[in-house]
């Protein structure tokens, strides 16, 4: 087991390297240079020279062939135009990631590393929140479904979760908003907390630092912010999460171990929890695992829509802002987290069948 | 001609084992089911020639190699005097007119939305032999003969509407269409009801004669396989074990398999209750198939040569070959 | 003569279904006696299992009990409430299925199958207990007690077969329903799994109704055997005379149509037809258009069900 761990990890380090330079590539498809926007649309033509030296955005993209040129025609030393060959953008950003120095924002002018360790927290608590909010909603009306087959709450569960599915999150957002915030004013609708508390910075999840704060009023703050982002990032997978059980609970019912199960003489509760539903686990933990995939991908149109001050947002601004630095750094971070859960799932998978355990 | 309608030499055929995503990752060497792994034989012009034996031995393989279905790993098979290995496609699939196959489960191989007459001429119209009224003319034909009368009633007819029974003649009659010179037929009264069964067997005989067919006949019961074959060979985990007529390997197994096998068979006879040794433990994996003679580890005469070296079939008379260290010593 | 364990009287079970009603057992009434092994043979789709599982009370929906009575140890099984039907299983009847690959819960190892009925149904025994238990009882089954906590994939077909049966022997079962116990399993692994659930049988006395095709089966276990066509009991006696001198047509013919290894003469008889869809069986005797035999009457009336030698029943017009 460990040793297939190791060599997960491992096989992880081409894939993040593949994303940073597809990453790397796609920005600058986008149009728009950052030092116009940074300077605004009628700076003058020297001023953007001097940023974009600054930026380092003058270097070639990805390899430097004026160096190797040079060298060539003499201009320079044979060893320095070897070197000057990788001073480009691409290289020079990955030279930093090793050395463990993330670069500035452009447009925040503050280091990365510091931005990261206050967003990141915002959007694994944001996630974590919704994820339990899918399943445990998902995972029971599943199985309630599955038990009572074409029943009204079959019925009414398998409808709610399709238009679950198909529901755009922005919507769901603004209807959320709309109606709870605007509306009936039961939650907030932006931020993480009131911008007048003060919460001591431990873990930066907010809920658990005012925890650690003995602050009462602070956790149910934090909470009543979450809320309505947690069910506009939740509702999808939730919905996807129900139905992947109701139909892999079905399946199972049908077994004939389930026969065995009843002719044993044991009573349908300890069946189907027992029994049913730790079969049905399997399937429906890979789906999890795709979900978390998915969720972290919400999280951007969530955290935009709630102005929730996480990793999802930061990327849109940068974006916007043609922050590039900011945006490689933000995506590599998603991405290693979407490739961890998911080596999570299969190691989960893993213990969980015992087919794949003992083979 | 020579008297062999289908010679197999030194056949093998070993299936790369399918591994989990996880599997391919901790593990490097690549493993292989040696489901035929290197076997000899002929079936003759017109003879039913049997291939019996537990499951997982590698008789349907057996006869999808011969169909040239599945691609042999080693080895060869000569069908009327022609190596199968040496022919392009389009040749190939003219010869295939002359080899026809029966599963075991007719409803798996009929379309169901196709009629059950279209369903049997449909290999007339693959091969541009008849269409229209003279296709159906020998639609109608065929399907008396197999017994499925009156042949215009079934003819329009789909197959979830007839029984089982009827199922097998049709898959009968659509393998016979072409006038072929080989049926392999794999365990086709398997799936049929007990009653319906003396019935097909003695309607595949019946069509042997009267189309001078060959047939290879896989079955795991050697009671049907004694109904049915003129010479017989017993398969354990991918190799021949014995080979002979019906009377050489019935009346006198030699080999310690083929006499566990035939003391297995239940007979329908509550006065022949059986006081037996039976051989102990269960077929063995195949991927890791036991080194020396592969039925050792279940062999009460096993000695130490067994774990070591496998025998190779031996002709202990004429036509009854047997491949076993102790009782017939190389 | 004591008690019978189980008492069926003019059972019928129905089918429910979109085309309409199929009666999968008509009108069934039969006796186990306590430690006999009856044999339940008929063709696929007659209604074995069905009457198996009404025993149990475990049909399959749409599957329910159209009428009759079932007694077991002198009571009546359909009068049941949900939770005496729950106790009455694996404790008292205990089923055998016919594929050991998907009757095992994949996730629970064989001491977990093993313990958790031991446990079901003596809650007081503790968990060790009940593991002592499970090793010693698949001692008794041939199975290497390091196997305990192997997983149902683990083991071959027979073993998994034989942790079947040790869920029925754990808790010593009055009736052990086996439906087609060896039908996947290969001839020598089958034989030996007889040869065990006889010693068996003949060691703890049990009463085993053994419900299968395999006319060769029933002739090597059996002690009496019952014979089903279309949903209808059509023979029951004992083995022997049974085997000997068949007394249905049909009977008859599905004995003579069974390929005999030991037979040199092989003479099948052939029987013509095919067994008539349940959904409308024919009028009259449910054989009659397939009965070398067949009378006027045949084709009108149905035959009653009843004893025309001591222990020997027929349904047929012939007697
Ligand atoms: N396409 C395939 N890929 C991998 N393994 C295969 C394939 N086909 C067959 N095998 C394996 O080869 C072995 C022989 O299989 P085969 O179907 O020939 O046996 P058989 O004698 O016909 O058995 P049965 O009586 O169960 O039909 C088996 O272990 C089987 O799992
Ligand atoms: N769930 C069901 N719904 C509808 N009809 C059913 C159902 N289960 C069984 N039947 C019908 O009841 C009849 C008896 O089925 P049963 O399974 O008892 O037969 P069997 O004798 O055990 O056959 P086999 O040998 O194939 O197991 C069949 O004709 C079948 O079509
Ligand atoms: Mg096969
Ligand atoms: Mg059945």
């Amino acid at each position: 087991m460990t040793k297939y761990i190791i060599r997960r990890l491992i096989s992880l380090l081409p894939t993040l390297l593949g994303v940073t330079l597809l990453v790397f590539m796609f920005i600058h498809l986008i149009p728009g240079d950052p030092a116009v926007v940074m300077l605004g649309e009628h700076a003058s033509a020297e001023n953007v020279k001097r940023i974009r030296q600054q930026l380092g955005l003058d270097k070639p993209l990805l390899l430097n062939f004026e160096a190797p040129a040079q060298a060539l025609r003499g201009e320079i030393g044979i060893g320095e135009g070897v070197k000057g060959l990788f001073d480009s953008q691409y290289l020079g950003f990955l030279g930093r990631l090793l050395r463990g120095d993330l670069g500035r924002s452009v447009h925040e002018k503050t280091p990365i590393a510091d931005l990261l360790k206050l967003k990141f927290p915002a959007t694994i608590e944001l996630s974590l929140l919704s994820m339990a909010f899918a399943i445990a909603v998902g995972i029971p009306a599943g199985i309630v479904s599955a038990t009572r087959r074409n029943s009204i709450f079959d019925g009414l569960s398998m409808v709610g979760s399709l238009i679950g599915v198909s529901m755009p999150i922005f919507w769901l957002g603004l209807m959320l908003i709309y109606f709870f915030g605007v509306k009936l004013g039961w939650f907030p609708t932006y931020g993480r907390l009131p911008v007048d508390l003060s919460l001591e910075r431990v873990t930066g999840l907010y809920t658990v630092d005012s925890i650690l704060a003995g602050d009462v009023r602070a956790l149910g703050l934090a909470l009543k912010h979450l809320v309505m982002p947690s069910v506009a990032l939740g509702t999808i997978p939730m919905a996807i999460i129900a139905r992947m059980t109701r139909s892999a609970m079905l399946e199972v019912l049908q077994e004939d171990y389930i026969r065995t199960a009843y002719a044993k003489g044991l009573s349908e509760r300890t069946v189907i929890i027992r029994h049913a539903l730790k079969n049905a686990f399997l399937p429906v933990i890979t789906i999890i695992g795709l979900q978390i995939g998915g969720l972290l991908a919400g999280a951007i149109m969530t955290e935009t829509v709630f102005s929730w001050p996480g990793v999802g947002k930061w990327v849109y601004d940068a974006i916007l802002a043609r922050d590039y630095p900011v945006v490689q750094v933000a995506v590599l971070v998603i991405t290693l987290l979407i490739a961890l859960v998911n080596l999570l799932v299969d190691i989960s998978y893993a213990f969980l069948n015992p087919k794949i355990r003992f083979e | 001609m020579s008297d062999n309608l289908v010679e197999v030499r030194g056949l093998k055929k070993w299936f790369p084992v399918q591994k989990g995503f996880i599997e391919r990752l901790v593990t490097r060497e690549r493993q292989f089911v040696h489901a035929v792994d290197g076997i000899d034989f002929q079936i003759r012009h017109g003879e039913v020639f049997g291939l019996a034996g537990e499951s997982g031995s590698g008789k349907t393989t057996t006869g999808r190699l011969i169909l040239r279905l599945v691609e042999p790993t080693e080895g060869s098979i000569v069908f009327d005097g022609v190596n199968l290995a040496s022919l392009g496609d389009e040749e190939m699939r003219r010869l295939r007119q002359r080899m026809q196959v029966i599963f075991q489960d007719p409803f798996a191989s009929l379309n169901p939305r196709m009629k059950i007459g279209d369903a049997i001429g449909h290999s007339l119209e693959i091969f541009k032999v008849a269409t229209g009224e003279e296709k159906r003319q020998r639609v109608l034909d065929m399907m008396e003969r197999v017994g499925l009368t009156p042949a215009r009633f079934f003819y329009d007819k789909y197959p979830h509407q007839v029984s089982g029974g009827q199922r097998q003649r049709i898959v009968l009659a659509r393998a016979l269409m072409l006038h072929p010179d080989l049926v392999v037929a794999d365990e086709p009264i398997a799936m049929a009801d007990v009653s319906v069964r003396a019935l097909l067997l003695d309607l595949m005989l019946q069509l042997k004669e009267e189309f001078n067919l060959t047939y290879l006949f896989i079955t795991h019961d050697l009671a049907t396989a004694k109904y049915i074959c003129d010479r017989i060979a017993i398969m354990y985990l991918g190799l021949i074990c014995e080979m002979g007529t019906l009377e050489q390997v019935y009346r006198h197994p030699q080999h310690p398999y083929t006499q566990a096998l035939l003391a297995a068979v239940p007979v329908p006879d509550p006065h022949a209750r059986r006081v037996k040794r039976l051989p102990k433990g269960e077929i063995p994996n195949p991927i890791n198939p036991p080194p020396g003679c592969r039925f050792h580890p279940r062999c009460p005469h096993a000695t130490a040569i067994c774990s070591v070296e496998g025998p190779s079939l031996t002709e202990v008379e004429p036509g009854h070959l047997v491949a076993c260290h102790t009782r017939f010593p190389a | 003569m004591s008690e019978p364990v189980v008492e069926i009287r003019h059972l019928n079970v129905d089918y429910p279904t979109r085309i309409g009603v199929v009666r999968a057992v008509d009108d069934v009434s039969l006796t186990i006696e306590r430690g006999e092994v009856l044999g339940l043979v008929g063709e696929s789709g007659c209604g074995k299992s069905t009457l198996g599982m009404a025993l149990l009370r475990l049909l399959r929906p749409p599957g329910r009990i159209a009428g009759g009575q079932v007694f077991f140890n002198g009571r009546n099984l359909l009068e049941l409430g949900e939770e005496e039907k729950r106790l009455l299983r694996g404790e008292r009847i205990s089923m055998v299925f016919q594929d050991p690959m998907t009757c095992l819960n994949p996730l629970q190892r064989v001491s977990d199958h093993l313990v958790e009925t031991i446990r079901t149904h003596r809650p007081e025994v503790s968990k060790k207990e009940a593991r002592a238990q499970a090793a010693e009882l698949i001692d008794r089954l041939g199975i290497m007690t390091e196997r305990l906590d192997d997983y149902p994939h683990q083991l071959s077909g027979g073993m998994r077969q034989r942790v079947m049966i040790g869920l029925a022997l754990a808790l010593n079962a009055d009736l052990i329903i086996a439906d087609e116990p060896t039908t996947s399993l290969d001839v020598i692994v089958e034989a030996q799994f007889l040869e065990l659930l006889r010693e068996l049988q003949q060691q703890f006395n049990l009463t085993i109704l053994l419900i299968t095709h395999n006319i060769g089966v029933v002739a090597e276990l059996a002690d009496r055997v019952a014979v089903m066509y279309a949903a209808k009991l059509v023979e029951l006696g004992d083995v022997y005379p049974l085997f000997d001198a068949p007394l249905h047509p049909y009977t008859r013919g599905l004995l003579r149509s069974v390929p005999n290894i030991r037979l040199t003469d092989d003479d099948l008889e052939i029987m013509s037809g095919v067994p008539p869809d349940l959904y409308n069986p024919p009028p009259g005797c449910r054989f009659h258009p397939r009965c070398a035999q067949v009378m006027d009457r045949c084709r009108l009336e149905e035959p009653p069900f009843r004893e025309v030698q001591p222990g020997r029943s027929v349904a047929c017009w012939l007697y």
